[in-house]
């Protein structure tokens, strides 16, 4: 383990050899005696086995005197500096201190110091107040680190002047009690005089900041991921939930049906709602439909606060589901929000069994609000649309508004089919065919309310027809935009609701976490 | 409600009959199996030709849509090449389908088909295939089975 700090002291303590029943220990006070801590100055050259408190005497290990390190060490280790002979031999740690001379003395002190919980190491000649780098070329040893693996203990490396100080004060605080200094601090202390007084050293390993740089680095880098993947999870999700607002907004204002696009499953109604839609009895003449009474009074009908356009109730001469003519003032009929009518037994039957959308014109019977809406629908209606654009040549801008968008389409539409009478405006055509009932229905909406989807009924009608004498020849519009549809469908018979719900369900749960965190992932 | 409605698009069918189709009962007692002999359409490979087609309508009609089938081998690639012959057609799926469409539509769209092949929307592949990348040999297969199999 790497030190962060070292603290260097006097301790006072007992011999354990008299006394190692019930062992003294007292820390001189600093200010009285001698004490360095530095907590930002240690090198650490080797972590070898530097695990729990590292931590012992303070010594210097003694070289042979046929070592010529013994005499070159000498102008730097003061003569009655402490040796391992006058500590303790029991009871206690030892941490070795030795000046690096050169890279054999080193050897030299490293291989006599075995046994010792740690080795500081310093420069002698090196008087600032910072050891150089572990990777400085002054701290090789020549073997590519094996010293490291020999070396039982951890090596750190502390400054120059420290280290200089420390070898001086260890020559003061050494001896019995003839040492007049010894002999202060153990009178001080309450000390029997035959106790030691030593210079203690003990290094600071504790805390998550000393873990070895690599593993700094992969959690930097960790970090930095979670900050990316966090960011763009979040831009996603605001982007996502942009469009997801944008598209529902459009689904309330209708003008854009998800259950006709294929996206929502269709759901049918419920016999409450069919209920709550208006019924009147059919009146040929030009005079306001009248409400019956069966329809609930306390619920107020769209149709009954806005009559409906008379052009648009009597050009609808009978039922589209069962094809008999609305006898006047005598059948009644129900009128969907998009002022296609029906007789009730036939309409009812639909809503209830099969949709929720008009037969006709497939626009939706429910009030379209808060209904659930996933990214999946957004992406495949935005699909949808871009693909729309693409069909009919247009610039890929997304830059007008929707609203403008609306009206030019359905403009487009009303004016450019290739269906003549789309306002033939004649009441009581009895011979009028299923087509025109379409179209006529297709234009009755785009005329009261900005649906913008082409009317896929019409389209798939007026494309069957280019064959038909009594019809111009289609221009091709319909027919392309009829493969569209086909192509746009995820599968026949499906939404993409279900389509999506059985996606999901098939997913392994890393991949829905994936979808889940990064929303626009596929 | 289903009865009533078949026996007027019936009625309505033979009063103005489509051009090239003739409709009848295989039995008058069942209003909801028709048979449709329609000519393979001028300008078509199929010209020369006549088909037989089936169309079943179901009790639940018009809230269920008809099905349409080829009982006359055809060549063509929204036609399954085996003895039921199913046609492919987007408005006669059940989610696609409309109480409001009627069978004259539904037959017009069929001749379209026969007119316009929709490879797109194929049911088989590999004549899709021939028809999108060698409409040579596609029109000359169209034409040996029609020679073939649907000789007047």
């Amino acid at each position: 383990m790497s030190a962060q700090s070292y603290d260097t002291f006097v301790l006072a303590f007992s011999d354990p050899a008299i006394n190692s029943a019930d062992p003294q220990r007292a820390r001189v006070d600093g200010n009285s005696s001698f004490e360095i801590f530095d907590d930002s100055h240690v090198q650490t050259l080797s972590s070898n086995n530097g695990e729990g408190d590292i931590e012992g005497l303070l010594y210097v290990p003694d070289l042979l005197p046929s070592d010529l390190c013994f005499h070159m060490s000498t102008s730097y280790i003061p003569i009655n500096v402490t040796r391992l002979s006058d500590l303790p031999a029991t009871e206690y740690l030892y941490v070795a201190i030795a000046p690096w001379i050169s890279a054999r003395c080193a050897l030299s002190y490293l291989a006599a110091a075995q046994g010792a919980t740690a080795f500081m190491f310093y420069h002698p000649d090196n008087g600032s107040s910072t050891p150089p780098p572990v990777s400085d070329p002054s701290w090789d040893l020549g073997d590519g680190g094996r010293w490291k693996a020999q070396n039982k203990f951890p090596v750190y490396a502390i400054p120059g002047l420290e280290g200089a100080i420390i070898m001086q004060e260890l020559a003061q605080y050494n001896g019995n009690s003839s040492n007049p200094l010894i002999q202060g601090i153990l009178a001080y202390e309450q000390f029997d005089q035959s106790d030691y007084v030593r210079l203690y050293t003990s290094f600071g390993t504790d805390g998550s900041s000393n873990l070895p740089s690599l593993w700094a680095f992969l959690l930097i880098v960790l970090g930095i991921v979670i900050v990316l993947i966090g960011t763009t999870s979040f831009s996603m999700h605001f982007f996502q939930r942009r469009h997801r607002n944008a598209l529902r907004r459009r689904v309330e204002r209708g003008e854009v049906d998800l259950e006709s696009l294929g996206i929502k499953r269709s759901t049918p109604v419920s016999q409450e709602e069919i209920d709550k839609l208006p019924t009147y009895i059919y009146t040929p003449s030009s005079d306001t439909p009248k409400e019956t009474t069966a329809n609930p009074p306390n619920h107020s009908s769209p149709a009954s606060s806005d009559p409906l356009p008379s052009q648009t109730f009597y050009s609808q001469s009978s039922c589209t589901i069962c094809l008999e003519d609305f006898i006047p003032n005598e059948d009644k009929v129900r009128s969907l929000p998009c002022h296609h009518i029906y007789h009730p037994q036939c309409i009812d039957t639909h809503l209830s069994s099969r949709s929720s959308r008009c037969p006709v014109c497939m626009a939706q019977v429910l009030p379209r609000k808060n209904e659930p809406i996933t990214y999946a629908m957004v992406r495949a209606e935005r699909r949808i649309r871009e693909r729309e654009r693409r069909e009919r040549g247009e610039d890929a801008d997304g830059q007008w508004s929707s609203n403008l968008r609306g009206r030019f389409e359905s403009g487009r539409r009303v004016f450019s089919m290739p269906v003549p009478h789309v306002f033939s405006g004649s009441n009581n055509e009895h011979t009028r065919s299923q087509i025109e009932m379409d179209t006529v229905g297709g234009g009755a909406r785009a005329a009261s309310s900005p649906l913008r989807l082409p009317n896929l009924a019409t389209l798939e009608m007026s494309g069957a027809q280019s064959e038909d004498p009594r019809l111009p020849p289609a221009n091709g519009y319909p027919r392309r935009a009829l493969i569209l549809r086909q192509a746009t469908r995820p599968r026949p018979g499906q939404s993409l609701e279900d389509e999506e719900t059985e996606r999901w369900a098939r997913m392994p749960t890393w991949r829905r976490a994936l979808g889940t965190i990064f929303p626009g992932f596929r | 409600m289903a009865q009533k409605r078949i026996a007027k698009e019936y009625s309505e069918l033979q009063k103005k009959p489509l051009e090239g189709m003739k409709i009848s009962l295989p039995s008058e007692a069942d209003m909801h199996q028709w048979q449709i002999l329609i000519d393979g359409p001028k300008g078509s490979p199929y010209e020369g030709g006549v088909f037989t087609l089936h169309l079943s309508l179901p009790t639940e009609y018009p809230f269920k849509p008809p099905t349409l089938s080829f009982k006359t081998k055809i060549y063509h690639p929204n036609v399954t090449n085996d003895d039921k012959g199913s046609m492919c057609l987007g408005m006669l799926r059940a989610d696609e389908w409309k109480p409001s469409s009627k069978i004259d539509a539904v037959l017009s769209f069929a001749k379209a088909l026969l007119l316009e092949p929709q490879a797109d929307d194929a049911v088989e592949g590999g004549i899709a295939r021939e028809y999108k990348e060698n409409k040579k040999e596609f029109v000359k297969n169209a034409k040996a089975w029609t020679k073939q199999y649907a000789k007047r």
